[in-house]
């Protein structure tokens, strides 16, 4: 497929549009059952409206298409690629900071935030074992 | 005869990466020497016009098959259009 064919939805797109339908109605069933209409509707509608906003710009800016899962050649999958690294470099900073936060205070929150640290650091060293046997 | 008592730098990936600072290509000038738009020629290529501009602009160095198939489209060898500078 080229990479200007707008007409057919690409896999990437296609899975962007599913999560943005399903966030809205896990926010929508969760809003409605806890009694929180309010959640309900303002998060389905933001979930719905972000879709809504990549689909109609996805054509006038490269970085909407990308954010809509428009990656259709090498260098737009490298600008994901790096997208993805530096946001989840940072995400395991953020928790790492939040971790020692949480275990200086003696927060209720230290063993998740804990949890979550081993997770981000395991997987990482799992995947590099993992690239570096099979890239 | 005395020999040089420096030896040869091993080329080693870091040294090589160090001296070899930017690859120029002459995209820009055999497309429009073609009358080829960029939306055209990312087209041909199978990438989009915003990746054509950054392979103009140096911003990007296409992997070794899309600097094949640049070559291919415009009759040249990558050599040809790939110069190393350093």
């Amino acid at each position: 497929m080229s990479a200007n064919d707008g007409h057919r939805m690409s896999s990437g797109r296609r899975a962007v549009m599913a999560v943005c339908v399903v966030a809205a109605a896990a926010y929508a069933a969760i809003g409605i059952g806890r009694g929180s209409y309010g959640l309900a509707a303002v998060g389905a509608l933001i979930m719905l409206g972000y879709a809504g906003l990549l689909t109609v710009l996805r054509h006038r800016s490269e970085t909407a298409g990308l954010l809509g899962g428009a990656a259709e050649d090498e260098r737009q999958q490298h600008i994901v690629l790096r997208a993805s690294a530096a946001s989840g470099q940072l995400l395991v900073a953020v928790l790492v900071v939040a971790m020692l936060v949480a275990v200086a205070t003696g927060s209720s929150t230290a063993a998740l935030l804990s949890g979550l640290c081993a997770v981000g650091g395991f997987s990482f060293m799992a995947f590099t074992w993992w690239y570096s046997r099979h890239a | 005869m005395a020999v040089s008592g420096a030896a040869p730098k091993r080329l080693t990936p870091a040294l090589m990466s160090s001296t070899l600072d930017y690859v120029r290509n002459d995209v820009r000038e055999l497309r429009t020497a073609s009358g080829l738009s960029q939306a055209a020629l990312g087209a041909a290529l199978g990438v989009s016009r915003q990746t054509v501009i950054a392979i103009e602009t140096g911003r990007y160095d296409p992997s070794l098959p899309l600097a094949i198939r640049i070559a291919r489209h415009f009759g040249r060898t990558v050599e040809e259009m790939f110069h190393v500078c350093q």
